[in-house]
Parts: structure tokens; C-alpha cells; sequence
């Protein structure tokens, strides 16, 4: 089910009626979790099952360790946890690595249960499932105050609880990445007198304009970044669509992720901030303080510190940089153009840590700081191209066009479009500069041609991008 | 909360006035393939019983679009589509035309039901400013970018070669025989409907690369459609060309002028069925680029 579907409104609204009508804060969380369950079972019911196995390990070695007495034995079922959860994501990530492209048989025709298995789809959201369980099971071994008080409650309850932050529906395909000491202080009985109406509405409109006027209406332009069919395009327009893709993928996943932080906050729940203002990044390093923060952020709270960081001297920091990131990149899916991705921004982030220091990357000059921008817009830019392009060779063939391609000339429509769709994702960005400067007047008026422009000039619904992961 | 609400509603009910009174671009240009076919099918939708004849298929047969369009038929063929989402459109108006012709060409694409939901949605009947040619970018586009879609412009043979490359892959390979009959027998029921209805079922299929004839899909889907259709007339590719060799852009696509020569071909079999006034096609010059790697 997708945010823009017709009947995702229809499912929403329903929800959220009979949410409000529910006094009882264990009502409400059961009435979450089975609205959870059917949004996720919607398109492929089938796949509930591998979600409920990950609750089901996640959430009795989660509550092992949360009533061990003994250290030992609470590592040993954390570890077992967090093995059992990424032993899942490996099977079901990668396991197409290692099949023959074009199966006889289809998951649907499988006789047995072994066949099923290894014929069934990437599971929808399963990343980020297992994410927040091994955030869960990390948590509550390090012992986190927020969640030590479940201990005290029954395990039926704490079992829900734990089922609701796996499956709550507004995250559970694609995030934002909550951390379980943040989102499990927070199931309680919710108010409808408490919800921000303005704060959602604004939310929701943003969120749904960047997606379905923004990212929608690249995804029409860029869909030529596709071999054999980019050769047939000039350097310059090839240049053009990496561009309008630059725009697309903030303004798909931005806009889904606010879509999402809305949601949650109608129901009551806090979700963390993804994005702020990505393309005003000034460095590789602040590009990931800013993009997919939840991702970051998990990667640092969860891999990056635990390997030793920044504490270990430059060398070990450089690995640890290199292996977070390709794992970083490896976690979107099983194809080697991700893992390139990842070590692109890996080799980025260790390379440009040697010159953190210098004069040009330390001043505040106004020229310097803009020369700066662009540069990392366009090492970021070029990266996506290993995203768009899940076949290396194909995404090294792009680059060489960009360079040098035999079809010459701009295709001026396409890049009217780009330019066009691209300059809203840029005006979004001035936007945050002036945002002291701007009257609430003028902000209520931007919101209204938002949504003029959503009901006027959506583009094709078309699935988040972030949805395949 | 509701000074936006104001805004929007006051901003569509100003943008209404514009594309019902106002000026407009002669030549409205479409942003995507995406657009291209909702625009087909709500143009189809503002009168669905006028057209006598009407052709459902993929871009092979949105190609033939301005030469059929000349006449009484209405090409309902769809980008990226099969004729599978023309006739669904078809039933969804409960329209009956004296023929109907029905592409072979590529029957592994199922019904698209989002597009068929989308583009038979009442909205845009109702109210014009909802219609995807009066997009708002789509009118600014038009006002800005007065030129022609350009074609890939000195794309060398060897590129133009790697396109047919992929299109003999796709050809050696049968299409999955569970699909394959499942589109069939959906495309049974809806031919059984149209008989029912007094329409006329024709298929056709178009000429495609001489390279890509004898492959292992192109086989396949012939044998599956005389099996399925045994008493329907259906005009091969051999009836359609116009010459030996035939002009393709990547294999699948005829080029333009081959494009006009085949659709020249098909007017002839079009009968008495013809009696109406000519109508507005519904083509656009971005169905020529799309076509390469869309459709």
C-alpha cells in the first residue's frame, strides 16, 4: 500500500477514527498493531510470516535479556538476537546472488516450505525491521533506562509493545530508522485533543508535494538514465539527468519520510527528522549529518562506535570509515553497485578527513563555503549513479558518456523539466536560509500553492524509491 | 491550516476560469510517456460510443498514431502498455465500436488497473483544470518549449545496434507460459464481451525487426493467438509491411515513415465500418521519444 493510493487514505482515515474512539492505552496499541499487520500483509501476505518470525526472536531474546540476572547469559541471547536478525537479512537480501536468474519455478508454485524460501521476494521493509530489532535487543542490553522499566510489566505487554515498534506502519517500510530507547518510552494512551493539526498538515503537504509533484514528475525525465537508452542521449543531457535524479531521490525520500513523521504524529508518535537540507552540505561527513539521519546515525550509535570510531588512531579510523560505509551501502541491496556506492562515500569521507583542517575546508568565506556545496553536490550526484545503476559496468559506461557520447545537442524539453522540477528542490533549500525572514503570511500562502499543485499537477504514482529496500 | 485551504481552493477555481476562457498554447506538450496515456484515455473518455473503430495496443501501435487517427478510428493504443489496459479502458466506458483491432504484439503485459482508474476518472470531466493536458507545468511547457521532441540525433550504428541486442534477448526468451495464458484467457473474456456487445475483433500484428521474426517469443505468441482465436481474422506482419525490408528504431519500433506505411495498410481493413466525421487524435509529439525506451 502506497502513501499516494487511494486506498491507503481510505485505510488511514479508518484507523485513525477508531484510534481516538479507544480510550484504553493497551486498546490502542493492539488496534496499532493490527492496523500495522493488514498494511503490511496487503500486498504480500505471505511475507507476514518472515515479519512475525524476526518479532518473534527480536522480541523473546529482547525480554531474555531484559529479566537475565545473570551478564552472561543476557549477551548471550542478545548476540543470539542480533545474529538471528542479520543471519534473516542476509538469507532474504542476498540470497539472490547466488540463484539462477530466471528460476523454473515461481515462489508461487513451490511445493515445500525449503523452496518457498528460497524462491520468495525481498520481503518489503525487512532493513528496517531488522534494524530496529538489533537497535532493541542493543538497547536493552546496554541497559537503557528508557526501556528498563519494561522489565517490571507483563511479557504480553512488553511483547505488543514490541511488535507495535517493528511493525508501527507510519516507519515500517522505510523508515525513518527509530531507535527503541526513543520510540519505546513513548507507547502510551494518545489524546486526540493533543495532536498538532497545523504541524501535521504542514507535514503532509510538504511531504506529499516533494514526492508526488516533485519526485514523480522526474521520475518521467529520468527514467532514460536506463541501458541501452542513455547512449542515445548527448553528454550534456546525460549531465542533466543525473542532475534531475540528484532531485528526484531527495524529493521522493524527504517526502516520503515527512509523510511519515506526519502520520506518527497524528497517531501520537514522534518519529525522527531524515533530512535537513542535504544539498547544503559543505563536506562528505556533514552530507551524512544531514541525508537519511536515522541511517547515520544507527550506522554510527550501532557499527561505527563500536568498532573503535576515532579512538583508535588515522588507519583504524579510515577502515572503520570504509567498512561502515560499504556495509552502509550493502544494507540497500545485493548488487555490486552498491557496494560501491558505499565505499565512493567511504573513500570520500576518509580522504577528505586528512584535509577536515585546512584553510579551505575551516573558512567561512562566502565563495569558498559555495565552491564547497558544489563540490560535494556533484561527488554526491555522481554516487547516485551506482544507486540508479544496479549493474557496475552500466553505471561506468554512463560516466564515460558523460564525457564523451556520440549523440550531440540538448533535448530541450527534458531539460526545461529538469531545471524546472530541480529548482523547487533548490528553492526548498534557499528556503531554510530565509525561513526567520519569510512572514507566517507569506508561509500559509506557500502551503496553499503546495497544495493547488498537488491536486493539479501530480505526476505518475510511482513506488517510493526507498521502498525496495 | 485554513489560510492554505483558501489559497488552493481560490488558486483552482482562478486556474479553471484560465483553461476554460483563457489563452492556450495550440500545441499542448506532455511531460512523460505517463502523461501521454492518461491523455489518450481521457480523451477517449469525453466520448467514448463516437469512434467506430478503435485500436488497443502498445507503442508499437501508438507509433501509427496521426496516420490512424485521420480517419473515423481512435488509436487507444498505450505506451509501456498492452492491448490488455486498452480494452479494460473499453469496458470501463461500456463503449462498442463497430471494430475493434487488437495488437499482438506484446501479450506479457497484463491490465495496468492504476492507469485504468486514473485515466477514466470523472474529475477531469467535470472539472477541466484536472485534466493532464491542463497541467499547469504541462501549459507552461507548452508556452516555453516550442520545438519538436527531438529524435536521438547522432546516435552511431553501433548504439542503434546494442537496442535491437536487447531486443533479441528479450525475443529468445518464451514468455512464461502461466502469463502468457492468463493474459489470454483475459483477453478472452473481453472479446467474447465485445462480440456479445455486435463489435467486430480484428488483430493485427506488427512488423518487427526481420532478425526478431523467427525467434523463440515471436513463435510463441503467434501460435498462442491462432490457437485462442482460431475463426478471428488476424493480419500477420507479412500483410502489414509495405516493403522487404522493414525500418525500425531498436528492433520493435517502426520508424515514422514505416510507421505512416503500415498504418496505411491497416485503414484498408477498416471496411465500411468508417461512416463518422474524422477525429482528434490524441497523439503528441512525445510519443515519438518515449517510444524508444517506454513502450
Amino acid at each position: 500500500m502506497n502513501y499516494t493510493d487511494p486506498i491507503f487514505f481510505v485505510f488511514f482515515a479508518l484507523t485513525f477514527a477508531l484510534y481516538y474512539t479507544l480510550r484504553n492505552g493497551r486498546l490502542q496499541v493492539a488496534l496499532l498493531v493490527l492496523a500495522s499487520l493488514f498494511f503490511y500483509a496487503w500486498e504480500a501476505p505471505a511475507i507476514l510470516g518472515v515479519f512475525l518470525c524476526s518479532w518473534l526472536i527480536t522480541g523473546l531474546s529482547s525480554h531474555g535479556v531484559l529479566v537475565a540476572r545473570d551478564p552472561r547469559r543476557a549477551r548471550w541471547l542478545a548476540t543470539l538476537g542480533v545474529a538471528a536478525n542479520l543471519g534473516l537479512l542476509a538469507f532474504f537480501k542476498y540470497k539472490f546472488l547466488f540463484l539462477p536468474a530466471a528460476p523454473a519455478v515461481t515462489a508461487h508454485s513451490a511445493h515445500t516450505l525449503g523452496e518457498w524460501l528460497l524462491l520468495a521476494p525481498l520481503p518489503i521493509g525487512i532493513s528496517f525491521y531488522t534494524f530496529h530489532g538489533i537497535s532493541l535487543l542493543v538497547d536493552v542490553y546496554r541497559g537503557n533506562t528508557a526501556i528498563a522499566r519494561d522489565a517490571a510489566r507483563p511479557t504480553a505487554h512488553y511483547l505488543t509493545d514490541t511488535l507495535l515498534y517493528l511493525a508501527f506502519f507510519p516507519q515500517l517500510i522505510a523508515g525513518p530508522i527509530i531507535k527503541a530507547r526513543d520510540f519505546m518510552p513513548q507507547v502510551s494512551a494518545k489524546r486526540f485533543a493533543d495532536i498538532d493539526f497545523a504541524a501535521c498538515f504542514r507535514l503532509l503537504v510538504l511531504g506529499f508535494f516533494l514526492k508526488s509533484v516533485i519526485a514523480d514528475n522526474l521520475s518521467s525525465q529520468t527514467i532514460w538514465i536506463a541501458y541501452p537508452y542513455f547512449q542515445w542521449r548527448s553528454s550534456i543531457d546525460l549531465w542533466l539527468m543525473l542532475l534531475g535524479y540528484s532531485a528526484q531521490i531527495f524529493a521522493d525520500f524527504a517526502g516520503y519520510s515527512l509523510i511519515a513523521i506526519g502520520l506518527a504524529r497524528l497517531l501520537g508518535y514522534r518519529l525522527p527528522d531524515n533530512f535537513n537540507f542535504p544539498y547544503f552540505a559543505t563536506s562528505i561527513a556533514d552530507f551524512w549529518r544531514r541525508w537519511h539521519i536515522s541511517l547515520s546515525s544507527w550506522l554510527r550509535d550501532y557499527l561505527y562506535i563500536p568498532l573503535g570510531g576515532s579512538q583508535k588512531g588515522p588507519t583504524r579510523t579510515y577502515v572503520n570509515l570504509l567498512i561502515v560505509m560499504l556495509l552502509g551501502g550493502l544494507w540497500h541491496g545485493a548488487a555490486w553497485s552498491f557496494a560501491v556506492w558505499g565505499l565512493w562515500h567511504g573513500a570520500g569521507l576518509a580522504l577528505e578527513r586528512r584535509w577536515l583542517g585546512s584553510r579551505f575546508m575551516r573558512t567561512s568565506q562566502r565563495g569558498v563555503v559555495g565552491l564547497r556545496m558544489l563540490l560535494v553536490f556533484a561527488f554526491v550526484s555522481i554516487g547516485w549513479l551506482f544507486f540508479k545503476l544496479q549493474e557496475f559496468s552500466q553505471a561506468l559506461l554512463y560516466l564515460r558518456a558523460m564525457v564523451v557520447n556520440p549523440a550531440s545537442g540538448v533535448s530541450t524539453g527534458m531539460a526545461l523539466l529538469v531545471l524546472l522540477y530541480a529548482s523547487a528542490v533548490a528553492l526548498y533549500h534557499l528556503a531554510s536560509l530565509l525561513r526567520a525572514r519569510i512572514s507566517a503570511l507569506a508561509k500559509e500562502v506557500s502551503y496553499g500553492v503546495m497544495l493547488f499543485l498537488i491536486v493539479t499537477s501530480a505526476g505518475p504514482s510511482t513506488p517510493f524509491i526507498y521502498f525496495q529496500f | 491550516m485554513r489560510i492554505p485551504l483558501l489559497v488552493a481552493a481560490l488558486l483552482l477555481c482562478l486556474y479553471s476560469a484560465f483553461v476554460t476562457y483563457g489563452p492556450r498554447p495550440r500545441d499542448v506538450r506532455l511531460q512523460s510517456g505517463d502523461q501521454q496515456n492518461r491523455h489518450v484515455i481521457e480523451t477517449f473518455m469525453r466520448d467514448p460510443a463516437r469512434p467506430s473503430v478503435v485500436l488497443v495496443g502498445s507503442s508499437m501501435t501508438e507509433r501509427l498514431g496521426e496516420t490512424i487517427g485521420a480517419g473515423c478510428a481512435y488509436n487507444l493504443a498505450l505506451g509501456g502498455e498492452s492491448a490488455l489496459t486498452g480494452l479494460a479502458v473499453l469496458a470501463k466506458a461500456g463503449a462498442t465500436p463497430k471494430q475493434i483491432f487488437i495488437e499482438m504484439n506484446v501479450p506479457e503485459r497484463g491490465v495496468n488497473a492504476r492507469l485504468v482508474e486514473d485515466g477514466t476518472r470523472a474529475l477531469p470531466r467535470w472539472i477541466p483544470a484536472l485534466a493532464t493536458r491542463n497541467m499547469p507545468v504541462n501549459l507552461l511547457f507548452s508556452a516555453l518549449a516550442r520545438f519538436k521532441s527531438p529524435a536521438p540525433r547522432g546516435a552511431d550504428t553501433a548504439v542503434l545496434g546494442q537496442a535491437l541486442d536487447v531486443q533479441r534477448d528479450v525475443y529468445a526468451r518464451p514468455i512464461p507460459a502461466p502469463d502468457l495464458a492468463a493474459n489470454i484467457a483475459t483477453l478472452k473474456a473481453q472479446v467474447q464481451r465485445l462480440e456479445g456487445a455486435g463489435s467486430r475483433v480484428i488483430f493485427f500484428e506488427l512488423p518487427i525487426h526481420p532478425s526478431l521474426e523467427g525467434t523463440a517469443r515471436a513463435m510463441q505468441i503467434r501460435a498462442a493467438f491462432v490457437a485462442a482465436f482460431p475463426s478471428h481474422r488476424l493480419l500477420t506482419a507479412d500483410q502489414l509491411a509495405t516493403a522487404a525490408t522493414i525500418s525500425t528504431i531498436d528492433g520493435v519500433h517502426l520508424t515514422l515513415d514505416e510507421a505512416a506505411s503500415v498504418g496505411r495498410r491497416l485503414q484498408d481493413w477498416y471496411g465500411g465500418a468508417c461512416e463518422a466525421p474524422a477525429l482528434p487524435t490524441a497523439t503528441t509529439s512525445h510519443s515519438i521519444t518515449r517510444a524508444l525506451g517506454h513502450g
